[in-house]
């Protein structure tokens, strides 16, 4: 115990812990780890019934490459900001703390605005999440992120709203770092998504079911 | 004298004899002045300019960050000249663009995250929890012969 109190993490945080760890942010990073999982999972099953589609919209049909590297951009200056955000609260600067927090929540709300265009857009050009295979993995896949973005962003606000109402403590600073590691992993996430789905699987096109379907296509 | 494997094995996970990782367990063991870093004179020479940016980890700038952000901007913009000019790279065009990806998971992980800076534990446990995700993935992949396709047969 005497070592573990001698413990001085990087961050400031003295941790009377076996780890020299605190346990929330352990067990935070054992949450990110499995979620790990949860969308490997997903882009895995993308893979799997990629170039599967029999019926049309095909990725390179929808893909908007130019739009979708403009909100990869946003997402990545995110993670800019939040990392900024928790700087500025370790040095108890809340001015600071507070704009970045609230910089964080806006520019992740601009991903999402990006999202909601893009698949109001596919769903206007005839792909839904029952059209074929790749509508129903890329929604699912990219729906969730989603979900995932729009929590953080909640989170995100709320701790804002908890710093203007002067709730900005010693403890908060370690709040605001789960809340960070959280953020940071959607955006690497999106990383790979962004690499997998757009940028690899944009030539994706019609599946080949049978050496009769490719027949029909090749005669056809 | 350890063999080539058990040097890199102690390199990667150890926090002592000249690993990459070698983070100080007490504050008084910090480095004086600072900005020598926690890493000695082991890892790459990017490590020492990583090291004098940011105290050696203990204190990151703004500017450290920025530069990191700046970074990871330029990264995506390759990603995205580099997918204008696939037939370029023909079927190497796949693994350059996984490897960028992986660069740019690395560098948020790193940096963004402190895993960099922060203890091997949490390093471990995410990197198992990733590695698993990898297997998964590699063995779903091969079970469905996504990855070596069977050739085509008439139902």
């Amino acid at each position: 115990m005497a070592q573990a109190a001698t413990v001085q993490e990087q961050h400031g945080h003295i941790a009377d812990t076996n780890t020299g760890i605190s346990n929330r942010k352990l067990l935070m990073w054992v949450f990110l780890a499995s979620d790990c999982l949860f969308f490997g999972s997903f882009i895995a099953t993308y893979l799997v019934y990629r170039n599967e589609s029999l019926a049309g919209p095909y990725p390179n049909e929808v893909l908007d490459i130019p739009i979708t590297s403009v909100s990869t951009f946003v997402l990545l200056m995110s993670s800019l900001a939040m990392v900024l955000a928790l700087h500025y609260a370790q040095k108890d600067q809340l001015g600071l703390t507070r704009f970045w927090i609230l910089a964080v929540a806006v520019l992740g709300a601009i991903f999402l605005g990006f999202q909601v265009f893009e698949f109001t857009t596919f769903v206007n050009e005839g792909l839904t999440i029952r059209s074929n295979l790749f509508g129903t993995t890329f929604f699912i896949l990219t729906g969730f992120h989603g979900l995932h973005v729009l929590m953080g962003v909640l989170w995100l606000l709320g701790m804002a709203f908890a710093h203007f109402k002067g709730a900005l403590t010693s403890r908060s600073v370690e709040d605001l770092e789960m809340a960070g590691l959280y953020w940071h992993f959607v955006d690497i996430v999106w990383i790979i998504i962004f690499t997998v789905i757009y940028l690899i699987g944009f030539s994706d096109g019609e599946g080949i079911e049978t050496i009769e379907h490719a027949a029909s296509i090749i005669g056809g | 004298m350890a063999n080539p494997i058990s040097r890199a094995w102690r390199k990667l996970f150890y926090q002592d004899g000249g690993s990459y990782f070698l983070l100080p367990k007490v504050d008084s063991a910090f480095p004086d002045p600072p900005n020598e870093g926690p890493f000695g004179d082991a890892g790459p020479p990017v490590w020492h300019w990583i090291d004098r940016l940011t105290y050696g980890g203990k204190v990151a700038t703004p500017f450290f960050y920025t530069i990191i952000g700046v970074l990871l901007g330029l990264l995506t913009l390759i990603e995205v000249y580099f997918f204008t000019i696939d037939d370029f790279f023909g079927s190497f065009f796949v693994t350059v663009m996984l490897l960028l990806a992986l660069l740019k998971f690395v560098i948020v992980v790193a940096f963004f995250m402190h895993l960099r800076f922060d203890k091997n534990l949490l390093t471990l446990v995410f990197t198992s929890g990733f590695l698993i995700a990898i297997l998964v993935f590699v063995i779903m992949l091969s079970v469905q012969g996504q990855i070596a396709p069977a050739p085509l047969v008439a139902p």
